[in-house]
C-alpha cells in the first residue's frame, strides 16, 4: 500500500487518468477533474491514506466530484468553457465496426451522469455490484436498476441507428 | 453476456488512448496543488481566527499578550509565509462558559453561566463540535450540596464550573474561555452581522424585541435579546442552547466565508474592541496551534433534545447518552456518536 502521496499519485494517476477519460468522454475534462480531484486528495492526504483502500476512497472522490453538480466548481468551470470537444474517432482496421463502436462512446455522453458512471464501473472497472454501490454511495438495487435502465437506453438508441 | 455489454467493453477498451498523458497532468497537479496550498493558509488563518473568537474572542488577549513581549505573532501577520504550521496532535477540547455578567449590576462578580458548551476539535480537525450542557443540570458542589450547573458560576467562579464538568465528563480541557455578550456583540458588528434561521419564533421578554420564525438577518443589537431569550420557548434553555449553537455555526461561517478577518488591520481593531468581554484560561498556545490547523469550520452542535427533570426542579445532564457520549469525547469518536444518536444533533 502506497505511503506517500508522491508514491500514490507515480503508481496510480495513468489508472486514474483513464478511468476519469470513461467517465467524462473527453480528455481535456478529464484532465481537470482528475487535477482537481488530486488536489483535494494531498488536501486530505492523511484521511485518504487512513483509510482501508486509498485506491477505492479516490475513485469515489472523483467519481462524486463528476456527478455531484451541487459541489461542482470544477463544473461550473468546465460549462463556462467553450464547447466541449467532439468525440474524436480513433483509428481502427474495419471502417464499420468503428463507426459502430464510436456510436456507443456517442451515445454514452447523452446518459445522466449517474448512469454513466455505473456503466463505467462495471464494465471498464469491472467491479461487482456491491462495490458500485459502496463507491456512489446508494443501494445494491440502486445500481442494478441503473445499469438496465442505462443499456435499455442505449439498446433502443442502436436499433434507431441501424 | 449480451451484444450491447460486449459492445461496451470493447468501446472503453479502445478510447483508453485518449487518456491524457500522466507527466504532463502531474506537473499540471503540482502547480494547482502550489496554488491551493497558498489558499489554504489564508483559509486557514481565517479558521483559526473564527475559531478563536468562537471560543469567546480569545484572540485579543492573545494578541495583547504578545504586544507586550510575548512571542512575535507570527501566523497572522504572514500569510505568503511557506507554511510553518505546527501540527499538534491529537484532538481539542476547550470549555465554554457564556456568562450573564452585566455590568449594570451592583456587584459584577455575581454571575451565573447561561452556557456552557464543551468544544471538541478532533485530531483530523474535520469539524467542530459544541456539546451543550444544560444550565439547570443538576450538580454536586464540593461541599456536598445539590446546585444548578449555572450556579457553579456564582459559588467558585469559573474554576469550579471547569472543575465540576471535569469530573462529570472525565473530560480534560485544554482551555477554558469565558465570554459575555459583549464579545460576541463586537465580533457580529465586525463582520457586518450573521444570517442565520429559527426554527421556532423567540421572543425576548426584557426587551420586547422578536424575532420571527425563519431565516433573519442578526445585527449586533440584536445578540443579547436573541441569545438571553428563554422563557417562550418549548423547552425552555435547551431551545436557546440551540439558537447560541446556530448563532455560532452562523458567525464561523461568516468569518471563514468572507476572508474579513485575514486583513490585519481590521483584525487589530476588532481585537481592541471584544477584548473586555472575555477572560480566558489555559494552554492558550495549543489553542491557537490547533485551531491553525484547522481546514474546515464545520460545526454541529449536540444537545438534548427534551427535558429530563428530577423532583428539585433541577434537569438531570445527559441521563441516557451520558456515558457514552462522554466517552466518545475522551476517545476522540465523535463523527461515530453523532452519526448514531441523529435526535441530538442541531439541524
Amino acid at each position: 500500500m502506497p505511503v506517500t502521496y508522491e508514491e500514490f499519485a507515480d503508481s496510480r494517476l495513468g489508472a486514474l487518468l483513464r478511468y476519469a477519460v470513461m467517465l467524462t468522454g473527453d480528455l481535456h475534462t478529464a484532465q481537470d477533474l482528475v487535477q482537481d480531484t488530486m488536489v483535494r486528495v494531498q488536501l486530505n492526504w492523511r484521511r485518504v491514506a487512513g483509510s482501508d483502500s486509498p485506491d477505492g476512497y479516490v475513485r469515489k472522490m472523483l467519481t462524486n466530484q463528476f456527478i455531484d453538480l451541487r459541489r461542482g466548481s470544477w463544473l461550473r468551470r468546465v460549462l463556462l468553457r467553450a464547447e466541449p470537444d467532439p468525440v474524436r474517432a480513433v483509428p481502427f482496421d474495419h471502417a464499420d465496426e468503428t463507426a459502430e463502436r464510436d456510436r456507443v462512446w456517442g451515445m454514452l455522453a447523452k446518459l445522466p451522469r449517474q448512469q454513466r458512471a455505473v456503466l463505467v464501473l462495471r464494465y471498464y472497472e469491472d467491479l461487482p455490484d456491491a462495490d458500485i454501490a459502496e463507491v456512489l454511495g446508494c443501494a445494491v438495487g440502486t445500481v442494478r436498476s441503473s445499469i438496465s435502465r442505462a443499456l435499455a437506453t442505449l439498446r433502443a438508441d442502436l436499433v434507431e441507428a441501424r | 453476456m449480451s451484444d450491447i455489454e460486449e459492445e461496451l467493453r470493447a468501446t472503453f477498451a479502445r478510447h483508453e488512448s485518449l487518456a491524457p498523458e500522466v507527466a504532463q497532468v502531474r506537473a499540471r497537479i503540482d502547480l494547482a496543488w502550489v496554488r491551493a496550498k497558498r489558499r489554504r493558509l489564508a483559509r486557514r488563518i481565517a479558521g483559526a481566527t473564527a475559531v478563536v473568537l468562537m471560543t469567546g474572542a480569545a484572540m485579543p488577549v492573545v494578541l495583547e499578550q504578545w504586544r507586550h513581549g510575548g512571542p512575535p505573532p507570527v501566523p497572522l501577520a504572514d500569510a505568503q509565509a511557506p507554511a510553518p504550521t505546527p501540527t499538534p496532535a491529537g484532538p481539542i477540547d476547550v470549555l465554554l462558559l457564556g456568562s450573564d455578567n452585566r455590568l449594570r449590576w451592583e456587584n459584577p462578580a455575581e454571575q451565573h453561566a447561561d452556557t456552557v458548551m464543551m468544544i471538541h476539535v478532533p485530531a483530523d480537525r474535520s469539524r467542530t463540535y459544541l456539546i451543550s450542557l444544560p444550565r439547570d443540570g443538576e450538580v454536586k458542589l464540593p461541599g456536598g450540596q445539590q446546585a444548578k450547573l449555572t450556579e457553579t458560576l456564582y459559588h467558585g467562579g469559573p474554576e469550579l464550573t471547569e472543575q465540576i464538568v471535569s469530573e462529570l465528563t472525565g473530560v480534560d480541557f485544554d482551555a477554558r474561555v469565558t465570554v459575555d455578550l459583549r464579545a460576541l456583540r463586537v465580533v457580529t458588528a465586525a463582520v457586518g452581522g450573521v444570517d442565520m434561521c429559527l426554527p421556532q419564533p423567540v421572543r425576548s421578554l426584557s426587551t420586547g424585541k422578536k424575532f420571527p420564525k425563519g431565516c433573519l438577518h442578526v445585527g449586533a443589537d440584536d445578540v443579547s435579546p436573541l441569545l438571553q431569550a428563554r422563557y417562550d420557548y418549548k423547552h425552555g434553555s435547551y431551545d436557546r442552547d440551540r439558537t447560541t449553537q446556530r448563532f455560532l455555526r452562523s458567525l464561523a461561517g461568516k468569518l471563514t466565508g468572507n476572508g474579513t478577518l485575514s486583513d490585519p488591520a481590521r483584525l487589530q481593531a476588532l481585537v481592541r474592541a471584544a477584548k473586555d468581554g472575555i477572560d480566558l484560561d489555559g494552554d492558550i498556545a495549543a489553542l491557537l496551534a490547533g485551531a491553525a490547523s484547522l481546514g474546515s469550520a464545520e460545526v454541529v452542535g449536540v444537545s438534548e433534545p427534551s427535558f429530563n427533570s428530577t423532583a428539585a426542579g433541577r434537569e438531570r445532564i445527559y441521563p441516557k447518552v451520558g456515558p457514552a457520549l462522554y466517552a466518545a469525547i475522551r476517545g476522540d469518536a465523535l463523527e461515530a456518536w453523532v452519526l448514531g444518536n441523529p435526535r441530538f444533533v442541531m439541524k
